[in-house]
């Protein structure tokens, strides 16, 4: 066949489908009328075009899941917020961020406070990490000499001032889970009236060790242990579909409620940070945002209590400082932190609960957004999102793998099955079903 | 202080613009399922098919409504097809080697929805019809794209030409050839060498 047969004409299909200005169709059509050739090839690409029409059209009807479209077409809304002046006086990470690690401290200390008020926990640990920790502050000031001794709260004693500096600066990472951790009694609530926890934070990003862990212990039959469990880990495991940040945005923030399924006063709040899509130009560089700082600031005359589910073996501000990847966010990244939230009996519907605070830098320079979670007091459970629900789903799972006593009275794991199983429908569909399989095999190893 | 957060919030949450909102339930009735097998036929896998068609709706929120009219079929596809791109090349950045230790535990087969999803489509798409539409997946991409742009969303060249990044005339000649190709496979009287997609057959790299 030679090249400059009618066949290999392109105009043969631009007449075809119209897509000829009039001067050029009526050339065209002028030579089909002397053509017999031409007119036959044309005939031929006719019914060849009418086949492929044919054929695309019975592909399968692929479409959206329901729950994408609606997601699509009543895109859920960030309520606009503002804050006062009062609220810029106890809102400390912006001061924070120039003086330190104050808080950080703070918050380790009253964990050993909790510890040590907690009716379960066995004196002697108390004593053992005390005696640790004194141990390690008399090694550390004698090994290394105290350099961040201006940073030092000011509620603190000399005593705990000093197993506190000894922590933040000479603990490594590696002794992060021995010291602040493996607290298997269970996360802890915390009473936004009290200023040191009027706000929370959680880390920018989790591995996938402790699920893989955990899923490997099932598999082999033997639960694991309750205290290596960790909920925000678990959570994390799975992708959720958050609403995408605008073109000129580097991250945004999306927070949703739902009833908490294993306590009835309490509303579940997954709080999801995203970072923006590979951008469209096609540079493929990771556009990274970076000094990420992430506040959830809880509204005590609405909130009685909260409680962060995971993150429990968080560093302190000198080991997290040192890192600095831990306040990065990359392109395409999520995080996702689940709270447990009692509001006050009093609370309204619309209420604001919370407030969630995200400031980070990116090329644009330093930015700063906000979304408050209103009090939806009559949502319902079939109301919430299939992210959000099977995400309720994974935090009940794994509290009831730490043996925490509110999920073991009022859940069970049939509940927790229904639950996962009602809310696969995502672009981790086989991921999903995976853990409602994990489900299934716990519910064996506890029979 | 709060003049500032204001203003941020206004950016960061969607747009509830009366006009957005009826230009996106719109695109949607009328593009749904064109825009999610044309991103199927680009990534091979319904959930995260999806997901990039999910995320071209969404993003047309961003857009001035009424400047949008007139390009929003190319738009569409072209926010697609640079949606899916992105999550390919995503894919192959973000899974990392030590997954191999975990792909003994993955399990490949088909669950039974999808089993009898593809038993379905094995009824009712005539033999030629299932021969076509493999020997389409044979074609190099971008005839492909022009065939599918084309014959099932009836987008004019130049729409295609947008959609795709490409030149009118190239358009014409990408179509031209792919027809010519595809009638060559038909004629040929072989069998293609993939079967055209169903969800039966779409796998996932997971780890368990």
């Amino acid at each position: 066949m030679n090249d400059n047969t009618i066949e290999n004409d392109p105009r043969l299909s631009a007449w075809l489908l119209d897509e000829m200005t009039t001067s050029e169709q009526q050339d065209f059509e002028q030579m089909l009328n002397a053509d017999p050739t031409a007119r036959a090839a044309a005939d031929t690409l006719r019914t060849l075009a009418a086949d492929v029409e044919t054929a695309l059209a019975s592909e399968p009807e692929y479409r959206l899941t329901d729950i994408q479209r609606e997601k699509i077409c009543n895109p859920p809304a960030l309520k606009p917020i503002t804050l006062s002046e009062e609220d810029e006086k106890i809102l400390p990470w912006k001061r924070l961020r120039y003086t330190g690690d104050v808080t950080e401290k703070i918050r380790l200390f009253d964990r050993m406070e909790d510890r040590r008020k907690t009716a379960n926990f066995p004196t002697y640990w108390i004593t053992g990490i005390a005696a640790l920790l004194l141990g390690l502050a008399v090694v550390g000031s004698m090994i290394f000499p105290r350099q961040s001794e201006t940073a030092v709260t000011e509620t603190t004693s000399k005593t705990d001032e000093e197993m506190v500096v000894s922590i933040t600066s000479d603990a490594s990472p590696q002794e992060r889970p021995v010291i602040v951790g493996s607290d298997a009694s269970g996360y802890v609530f915390r009473d936004p009236s009290d200023p040191a926890h009027r706000t929370s934070t959680f880390d920018l990003h989790s591995s996938k060790g402790a699920y893989l862990a955990m899923s490997n212990a099932i598999q082999n039959g033997v639960l694991p242990k309750p205290s290596s469990v960790s909920l925000d880990q678990m959570v994390n495991y799975f992708e959720y579909d958050f609403p995408a940040p605008k073109d000129e945005e580097s991250m945004s923030i999306s927070v949703e409620a739902i009833p908490c399924p294993w306590s009835p006063e309490s509303q579940l709040v997954q709080v999801g940070l995203i970072g923006r899509e590979t951008a469209e130009d096609e540079t493929g560089n990771v556009e990274i945002a970076t000094d990420v700082d992430v506040q959830v600031q809880f509204d005590p005359a609405k909130v009685k209590s909260y409680r962060l589910l995971g993150y429990e073996n968080r560093g302190t501000g000198a080991v997290a400082e040192a890192n600095d990847a831990d306040k990065t966010f990359a392109t395409s990244e999520t995080t996702t932190a689940l709270y447990e939230v009692v509001p006050h009996e009093d609370t309204k519907a619309d209420d604001s609960l919370l407030t969630v605070h995200l400031n980070y830098n990116d090329t644009d320079g330093s930015r700063e957004m906000a979304a408050s979670l209103a009090f939806s007091k009559d949502k319902l459970w079939s109301d919430a999102t299939a992210d959000l629900r099977f995400a309720s789903a994974v935090a009940g799972f794994g509290l009831f793998l730490r043996e925490d006593e509110q999920v073991e009275k009022s859940l069970s794991l049939s509940r927790l099955k229904a639950m996962a199983s009602n809310a696969t429908d995502s672009r981790d569909k086989k991921r999903r079903q995976l853990f409602v399989a994990l489900i299934n095999k716990t519910q064996k190893l506890k029979m | 202080m709060s003049a500032v957060l204001k203003l941020s919030m206004e950016n960061a949450s969607p747009s509830h613009d009366p006009e957005s909102r009826r230009l996106v339930r719109e695109a949607v009735d009328t593009y749904e399922m064109d825009l999610t097998r044309f991103a199927m036929s680009l990534l091979h896998d319904l959930g995260r098919a999806r997901d990039v068609v999910q995320d071209t709706f969404l993003k047309l929120y961003q857009q001035d409504p009424e400047g949008m009219q007139p390009k929003l079929k190319w738009w569409l596809f072209m926010v697609c097809k640079n949606r899916a791109l992105d999550v390919i090349k995503k894919e192959k950045r973000l899974i990392p080697a030590k997954d191999e230790d975990f792909r003994t535990l993955q399990s490949d087969e088909p669950t039974p929805d999808a089993m009898a999803e593809a038993a379905e489509d094995e009824k009712t798409a005539s033999e030629k019809i299932r021969r076509m539409l493999g020997f389409l997946t044979q074609l190099p991409e971008n005839q492909r794209n022009v065939l599918r742009l084309k014959f099932q969303s009836g987008l004019r060249y130049n729409e295609i030409a947008e959609a795709l990044g490409l030149s009118s005339g190239n358009v014409g000649f990408l179509l031209h050839t792919g027809l010519k190709k595809l009638r060559a496979l038909m004629d040929s009287g072989d069998a293609p060498a993939q079967l055209p997609e169903t969800p039966a057959f779409t796998t996932e790299n997971q780890i368990l």
